[in-house]
């Protein structure tokens, strides 16, 4: 019985959330705060929504309280003959200058439901060069249903036919509540398409990393421009990478190196890297080198003497730092 | 039990909750397509979804149970750490090869027509991927279709579907054959880094030198420098700055709020 419960000990331990998954629990969070929207069946309306939140979140999920920029962005270029659609642009280039797909890691809800559907243990689909060659089509996407039929058909092309964030989120949130009632007799092939794609995103993210991540999602693709001059995100130097190829290895995205536009900056591969080569990029905001001017008379004592030993460990301990100290002064 | 007992276990069993999830999955589409062809003229609505989705509630429910029993499994039974074998770039192994080759090798004529296939494995990959764009673009801008974009697809009938019928396997063929692309570069890769190899063999014997290893060049150009870095930042920040001020003015923040502040029903499947 004893060994059971530490068992589930030891998994607790290793299975203990890392950071990027709270910051992405407390962003899914903290993206549909509006609670009470859940309970009484309709969208927030507050100030908040004039603001885009920078991973996709439905607008028309009862408890978002921003923006969604696909969906914003779509809408704007629907309308671009009356308007210059320069808010959404400024918003999607600043989130992309200053964050990357550093949105895609840490702050997009749906990147979360995919993470948490992959933990089910079943047989993967590794990487290869197909899903490497199905990667670019969310560029497609992005061009023709993103960029071409809003500006042809005014309609927003992805959110229509495809966005499975705006079946699950939207659809689901509105629907499931009774309030919302009459919304169902209007359902009809569309909703029944989505709902197709939906349920395909969600079993094929249980086989395959991050399906909708790697293949479908036009945002991603948009912020995989900025990829090099993104000023948050992991970053290789150059002169310490020997090409030994693990972190491509450990890494589940199709990149060719890391910090490319396929890189979602999780930073697995920052543990792999035998000659620590892969570091943070912002690291360097956050960390300081230390520059205090020591005074040129203050004694180094070795850390060695500073030990008093309590227990015979620790003066095995004193004595073999004592025998390094002597080995490199000699 | 032995580790390779458990091993089996665990394989065998996520075998079985994946053709599960699999099944639960096509369950729900199947169930979600009856309803709507259930020939009804409002087929949605909550008796109809809750009849049928309680057919499926037991593959669901199982499918639920499986999912926990996995995680107790991955309690009693503790998954072993897989070892990372390096990712190895096949081009450029060949390529660093090749470079290390004397300049007038004879004998390597089956490398030359190797490259020749691959050239022409692209070009048809190209042609294909020219033609599926053309296809895309000349079905999406045309002019006579109708504002209801999505009834003339669904309806079967119509312009748009006929034509997204037509390019639709254009489509298909580009990814197929960029994919078929792909596969036969790396096979014949491999077999070009095998001749090269056997070559240095042969060199070796003959007592012919190979060219020595290249110093990593000490040369950047200016786009790779952090300073030609930093002043893209800057301009693209001021830029992206401008615009957000602009939409500010030009009620493109307004025109925001007002389609998040409604319902999209486009977004959620109303059309």
């Amino acid at each position: 019985m004893k060994k059971f419960f530490t068992k589930i000990k030891n998994w607790f331990v290793d299975h203990k959330p890392s950071k990027r998954r709270i910051i992405q629990l407390y962003t899914a969070l903290l993206y549909n705060a509006n609670i009470k929207g859940f309970f009484n069946g309709q969208i927030y309306k507050g100030p908040t929504k004039n603001l885009c939140v920078p991973g996709i979140n439905c607008y028309s999920c009862p408890g978002a309280v921003g923006s969604c920029p696909l969906g914003a962005l779509q809408n704007a270029l629907s309308a671009s003959d009356t308007r210059l659609p320069a808010y959404i642009f400024g918003i999607v280039i600043l989130f992309g200058l200053l964050l990357g797909r550093t949105i895609c890691g840490f702050l997009c809800p749906i990147g979360l439901g995919q993470d948490l559907l992959y933990k089910i243990k079943t047989p993967k689909l590794k990487k290869n060069k197909v899903t490497y060659a199905l990667s670019y089509l969310k560029y497609v996407l992005l061009i023709a249903l993103v960029v071409i039929v809003p500006l042809v058909f005014a309609v927003p092309g992805f959110c229509e036919f495809i966005c499975p964030a705006g079946t699950f989120e939207g659809g689901f949130g509105l629907l499931s509540n009774q309030a919302n009632e009459g919304l169902l007799a209007i359902l009809g092939p569309l909703f029944t398409w989505k709902f197709t794609v939906l349920v395909l995103v969600a079993v094929g993210g249980i086989f395959i990393f991050r399906i909708f991540c790697r293949f479908l999602c036009p945002l991603g693709a948009l912020y995989g421009f900025f990829c090099r001059i993104a000023m948050l995100g992991v970053k290789l130097d150059k002169n310490k990478c020997t090409d030994c190829g693990l972190c491509i290895s450990v890494c589940k995205m199709d990149i060719k190196r890391v910090g490319d536009h396929e890189c979602i900056h999780c930073g697995a591969c920052i543990s792999v890297c035998p000659t620590k080569a892969i570091t943070w990029k912002g690291s360097q905001l956050f960390v300081r080198e230390n520059n205090v001017d020591m005074p040129a008379d203050t004694e180094i004592k070795p850390i060695a003497s500073m030990l008093k030993p309590k227990t015979e460990t620790s003066a095995k301990v004193e004595k073999m730092a004592t025998a390094e100290v002597e080995n490199e002064n000699e | 039990m032995t580790k390779k007992t458990i091993e089996k276990i665990r394989r065998i069993y996520g075998i079985c909750l994946a053709a599960m999830s699999i099944v639960v999955g096509i369950l729900l589409i199947v169930q979600a397509w009856s309803i709507f062809l259930s020939g009804e003229k409002n087929p949605y609505t909550v008796a109809s979804v809750t009849i049928h989705f309680k057919k499926i509630s037991p593959f669901v429910w199982g499918w639920v149970a499986m999912s926990l029993i996995s995680v107790v499994l991955s309690i009693a039974f503790p998954d072993k750490k897989e070892k990372v074998a390096a990712y190895v770039d096949v081009k450029l192994t060949f390529k660093r090869l090749q470079a290390r080759l004397p300049k007038t090798q004879d004998g390597m004529q089956e490398v030359e027509k190797q490259n020749f296939f691959q050239i022409v494995a692209w070009s048809v990959c190209a042609v294909l991927c020219v033609v599926a764009a053309v296809s895309i673009g000349w079905t999406l801008l045309e002019t006579s279709y109708t504002p209801r974009f999505e009834t003339e697809f669904f309806a079967g009938h119509g312009a748009v579907a006929d034509r997204l019928v037509r390019i639709l396997p254009w489509i298909f063929a580009a990814l197929a054959v960029y994919a078929c692309a792909l596969y036969f570069e790396e096979r014949s890769v491999k077999k070009q880094t095998e001749l090269v190899k056997a070559k240095f063999v042969e060199n070796a014997k003959q007592g012919v030198q190979a060219i020595k290893k290249e110093e990593k060049s000490a040369k950047t150009y200016f786009w790779q420098t952090k300073k030609f870095v930093f002043w893209v930042r800057i301009g693209i920040c001021v830029v992206g700055v401008a615009l957000f001020v602009v939409g500010i003015f030009n009620c493109g923040m307004a025109d925001v709020y007002e389609k998040a502040k409604n319902i999209c029903t486009q977004c959620i499947g109303l059309g």
